[in-house]
């Protein structure tokens, strides 16, 4: 699952600052280098949001493995799955812990490639 | 602040500080958030133990904050009153006003103190309590000072107080939280099935300041001025504050200086040890280091919904949000193998 807020509504949210708080004080060449950011900034949101459907498509094989069931809602799945860790599914010594110490790793890391990827790097 | 306010102020305080008279010299209002009102208020006080001029901050609730939180002041005073009774170095409290014919809303009027808080400015400015030995020393003298205060005491009623673990207190509201949450997060589940697993068992609980941490003490060139921030105080295990202090995610992006990112581990708990008179069990700050992550994991969330849920539309909100999956990476790492 990504984190919220996603990439796309904080472009968004960060085109506004620029729209609003800054754009007004601006003129000439740096008013439009601006309006170009901005610009840029519409087609990254755009974007994104093709790629994260990829990933959400790997995250949804990954939790029909782990769960043993079809899988139709992300939301539905990983609430599963956070039921049964808590119950104690992956405690030391049951056969499903690395499996899903495994998935969770895989997951953060695109996670992380989205928010912070130098975390990535230090590892 | 109008005249009327100006001239009720002063009545009023020339009888709380028992003086001959008060005159505000000068007042400004200070940013802050939008369930406090922050006011500079620099004072001639004539007569009295405070003769002179008295350079304050007066605190009340915004106008626009609401019946709910009224009783605010008054605890957050008591809270001050108490730490600073403590020794703790905190701006003293002066006096309260729960007359809100006087100001409007009740408020509490506290010593105005110099200096920085902001986090990534102090790892980094080294003219900022220069000595970082001594500073961390200092500031695990203080929380020992906080950890002095035990429970119960009479002023601090309005602090919960519950039967179970401070440990599996947290864990349960956290659960509680997530399970109100519309989505789930594996990855803490996981960090808090650990905390479960490991919980220490209820033993000493002391007065925690819940927040005590780089960014919540301020200091200046020539050291601490002040510990900040105290709206999450309660009563806890004392390493609780100890391991969020030294908690990775607090360091600022100096992860060699393990207490706060501004010193050695072993400097603060010597601070702490020597007033405290307790030796620190490290491998229970692990633990707390942990719940640390967990704990700040779910804050950020909190955080991020107020932006997701359309009610503040603020970058800094978002993108507190996106400290999560480092957050969760960490407890994976502190956790996989036990």
């Amino acid at each position: 699952m990504r984190e919220q807020p996603t990439g796309e509504s904080l472009l968004q949210c960060a085109r506004d600052v620029l729209k609003n708080n800054v754009l007004p004080l601006l003129q000439g060449d740096a008013k439009r280098d601006v309006l170009m950011v901005m610009n840029a900034m519409g087609i990254a949101q755009r974007e994104l949001q093709r790629a994260f459907e990829l990933d959400e498509a790997d995250e949804r094989k990954s939790l029909i493995k782990l769960i043993g069931e079809p899988v139709c809602d992300l939301v539905q799945a990983n609430s599963v799955l956070a039921a049964r860790i808590r119950s104690g599914f992956a405690d030391p010594g049951s056969v499903e812990r690395e499996t899903v110490l495994h998935h969770l790793r895989c997951v953060g890391k695109l996670r992380l490639q989205a928010s912070n990827p130098k975390i990535l790097n230090q590892a | 602040m109008n005249d009327f306010q100006k001239a009720s102020l002063e009545k009023f305080l020339a009888g709380a500080l028992a003086a001959n008279g008060v005159e505000v010299l000068k007042s400004s209002l200070l940013s802050g958030g939008a369930v406090q009102e922050n006011w500079a208020l620099d004072l001639l006080v004539k007569g009295g133990a405070f003769d002179g001029v008295l350079n304050t901050v007066l605190r009340s609730d915004s106008p626009t904050a609401g019946v709910a939180i009224s009783h605010g002041r008054a605890q957050e005073f008591a809270l001050l009153h108490t730490v600073f009774n403590a020794g703790v170095t905190v701006p003293q409290p002066i006096c309260l006003c729960t007359d809100t014919a006087v100001f409007g809303r009740p408020f509490f009027l506290m010593r105005r103190i110099g200096g920085t808080a902001a986090g990534h400015v102090l790892v980094k400015n080294k003219t900022l309590a220069p000595d970082r030995v001594v500073l961390t020393r200092r500031l695990g003298r203080e929380l020992a000072r906080i950890h002095s205060i035990e429970p119960p005491v009479q002023v601090l009623g309005f602090l919960h107080s519950y039967a179970e673990s401070p440990a599996q207190h947290r864990i349960n509201t956290h659960r509680e939280f997530l399970d109100r949450h519309h989505i789930a997060y594996p990855a803490l589940e996981w960090g808090l099935r650990w905390l479960e697993r490991h919980a220490p068992e209820r033993g000493l609980i002391t007065l925690s300041h819940g927040d005590f941490r780089t960014g919540n003490y301020m200091v200046d060139e020539s050291g601490l001025t002040g510990i900040l921030d105290w709206e999450f105080a309660g009563w806890s295990d004392p390493l609780e504050d100890i391991g969020w202090f030294c908690a990775k995610c607090w360091r600022f992006g100096q992860d060699d200086l393990q207490a706060g990112g501004v010193g050695l581990r072993e400097h603060f708990y010597q601070g702490y040890e020597e007033e405290s008179g307790r030796t620190i069990d490290w491998d229970q700050i692990h633990y707390w280091e942990v719940m640390a992550h967990v704990r700040w994991a779910v804050v950020a969330i909190e955080q991020a919904q107020r932006f997701c849920s359309g009610r503040e539309n603020s970058l800094l909100l978002a993108l507190t949000g996106h400290i999560v999956p480092e957050l969760e990476w960490e407890i994976l790492n502190m956790t996989e193998h036990n």
